[in-house]
Order: structure tokens, then sequence, then C-alpha cells
């Protein structure tokens, strides 16, 4: 059965948006860093939090 | 205070579901949420077996995703992005992960060769605990945004991601519950302005249950209220009703009971009841009118029945009636 027109027009039209939606996080932290001056990145001594990984390796 | 949450969502993450799962359940049935006809023997299977199978089933599939695929993918970006503030960090992973689960559930239901594969979660004639988990393993298995998150959680992002995954993961269940817990919501004037921002956010029983309604009737959205953790997602495009309202019956229009193995491993194994959608030879999709996209119900058993050989049952041909 063939997807109807007009929802296929619907489906291409919101998936635009979503780009845009899936970007604006990034995009406001990119203006925090820019607007604060702030370089997080450059602290070492950040450790990532991979409980929801290890969970796996225990299972293993 | 911050170890204090992340105890509370360590904890909820791990026991804290299921537990919480379980109580609800408990509570639905000691109130007498589930219909003794409704919720038969067969329903019990699926919903069973949706909720315990992919447990074993999966967890070696995700596991070579996270600790075997993902450095493949990314090498030496293990934790690379740890840095991210955690506010913009849970922004992140919230849009991502229930953007993309909008999207995997909505296309679900737009695309018709794809709707078979979510149609297990639809066909339960009650809402519950107990359908919550109730997916073909397909499904379950291309589930996108499990894999979208736990990208994010192996470049840094596992932090804000057990937060958002804790919230969601409350959020879908309370939205599945049979228990109408945003109806004091809509009754209280004082509410009003509670319910107004609640329902345009977060999915609620009220919303979710019109999505999983046996019929498009105003109160009833089947074709639409996909959002999962946020119905903003509806509201933006267009996609969502808000009635405040509950829908009078739940589940698939054209539900011939199938069996347990095939709502659950369809198209691996098959229904034996001739006209059901996860038949062999069966018709792609129901649409809300009784039509058959396409097929046309008696032919199609004439046609399945001539061509495989096998029989109408007796059930079967007295079902055609109201199926026409």
């Amino acid at each position: 059965m063939a997807i109807d027109p007009a929802i296929k027009k619907r489906i291409f039209k919101n998936a635009l948006l979503s780009i845009l939606i899936y970007a604006l996080p990034v995009l406001s932290l990119f203006a925090y860093l820019r607007f604060t001056g702030e370089k997080p990145w450059t602290d070492k001594n950040q450790t990532p939090y991979l409980k929801q990984l290890d969970r796996y390796k225990d299972k293993k | 205070m911050k170890e204090l949450f992340t105890a509370i969502f360590e904890n909820l993450t791990t026991w804290g579901l299921p537990t919480l799962l379980f109580g609800l359940g408990i509570a639905e049935f000691l109130l007498g949420l589930y219909d003794k006809h409704d919720w038969d023997e067969n329903e019990k299977a699926v919903d069973l077996i949706c909720y315990a199978a992919p447990k074993l089933l999966l967890t070696p599939v995700f596991a070579f995703f996270s600790l075997q695929a993902l450095p493949v993918l990314f090498p030496g970006l293990l934790g690379a992005f740890a840095w991210v503030p955690f506010w913009f960090g849970f922004a992140i992973i919230a849009v991502a992960d229930d953007l993309t689960q909008y999207w995997y559930h909505r296309l679900h239901h737009e695309i018709p060769w794809l709707w078979r594969f979510h149609r297990t979660h639809h066909s339960a004639p009650y809402m519950g605990m107990a359908m919550a988990s109730r997916q073909n393993i397909l499904y379950t298995v291309f589930f996108s945004q499990t894999y979208v998150t736990a990208t994010l959680v192996y470049l840094g992002l596992g932090f804000p991601a057990l937060f958002v995954r804790g919230l969601k993961s409350v959020i879908t269940l309370a939205a599945h519950s049979s228990i109408k817990w945003d109806k004091p919501f809509y009754k209280y004037r004082i509410l009003h302005p509670v319910a107004w921002v609640l329902e345009r956010l977060i999915s609620t029983p009220a919303t979710h249950h019109a999505h999983h309604a046996d019929a498009n009737d105003g109160v009833g959205h089947y074709k639409g209220n996909f959002g999962n953790m946020f119905f903003i997602w509806d509201l933006l495009f267009g996609t969502g009703v808000i009635t405040r309202q509950y829908p009078a019956g739940y589940g698939v229009k054209h539900y011939f009971k199938e069996e347990w193995y095939a709502q659950f491993l369809w198209p691996i194994l098959k229904s034996k009841k001739a006209g059901s959608e996860l038949a062999a030879g069966g018709p792609e999709f129901y649409d809300e009118v009784g039509e058959t996209g396409g097929y046309e119900l008696s032919k199609l058993q004439v046609t399945k029945s001539e061509k495989n050989k096998i029989p109408l049952e007796k059930e079967e041909i007295e079902l055609e009636p109201s199926l026409a």
C-alpha cells in the first residue's frame, strides 16, 4: 500500500524542522560558550560517567 | 544534593523502574482496571513475553553495540565530550532521544509497511502496566533512540543521560497507566494552569490513551499523539490533539487475537488466523474506515485459503460480517 502523498509531504516538511530542533541544544551550547568565554574542555580532570556501559561489562 | 539526586536516579534506572512498573501494575489490578474478558490468557502471554524476553535476548545486542561497535565507529572519542555542562547535556540527550523516538514511532504509523512491526503495542484492548512494554521483537531491536543515547553516553554524556532516562521512563510508564492520575488537573479549576502546561509538555494518560484508542472519534486519535516523553513534538508538527477526555475503547479494530508468538515474532513467525495483518499473505494495513489497504477481506480470505490450502476455521468465518 502506497503512502498517502499528503502524509509524505508532511513527513518531509516536519523532518526539515526536526533538523533545526536537533541542532538547537548544540547551537545554544556554542552561544553560551562564546558569550561566557568558558573553555571547559581544557579541564583535564573531567571523568566521563559510563556506568550505563559498565553495566554491560558486568554481564559479560 | 547532587549526590542525593545521582543516587536516586541510579537506583531508579536499575531496580527502581521495574519496581514502579510492578507496583503500579498491582495497584491497577487491585483497582479492578483489568477487564477479565479483555485480559485473557493470550493477552497475558503477549504481555509477559514482550516484557521478559527482550531483557534476555537483546542485552547481548546492546552490549555488542556499546562495547564493540562504538569504539570502532568513534575511535579515541570515549568520554571526549564529558566537559559539556550538565543542563546542555541534558537538553542534547532529551531532544536526541525523545525526538528520535517520536519519529521512529510516527513512521511506524504513517508508513503502511512499517505498521505491523508496531501493531503488537496497539493490539492490547486495554491500557496499563501489563501492556506498557508490549512490542514486537524487531521493533525493539531497531529502537533507534537506544543507539543514539548509547552513542552519546559513549561520547561522554552519560551523567545527563542517567537523568533523562529516569524521567522519560517514569513519564512514559505513567502515560500508559490505566490510573488516570491527570484527571484532578482537569477537574479542579485551581489546577487548570498546571494542566495546561503539563498536557503540552509531556505525555499524559489523556493524550496517550487517545493514541491507543480503537477509533478516531474526536477523543480517540490513533493517527497522532505520537510523543513519548514530550508532547511538544506533536504540537510543533501538528499531530497532537488534546481533549482532556479518555477514549471509550482501546486496541485495533481488526484484532484477531493473534497468537502470542506471531505478535512477538512477526514476520519470523506468522499468525494462522486468516485475514489477520500478521497472517501469511495478510493485508499490510487496515485503515480506520474498515478498508483493507487495497485488499477486499472476503477475496483475501478466499485467496489465502486457496493459496495455502488452509481451510478457514468456523470462528474466522463468523468474524467476517463484522469486519466487512
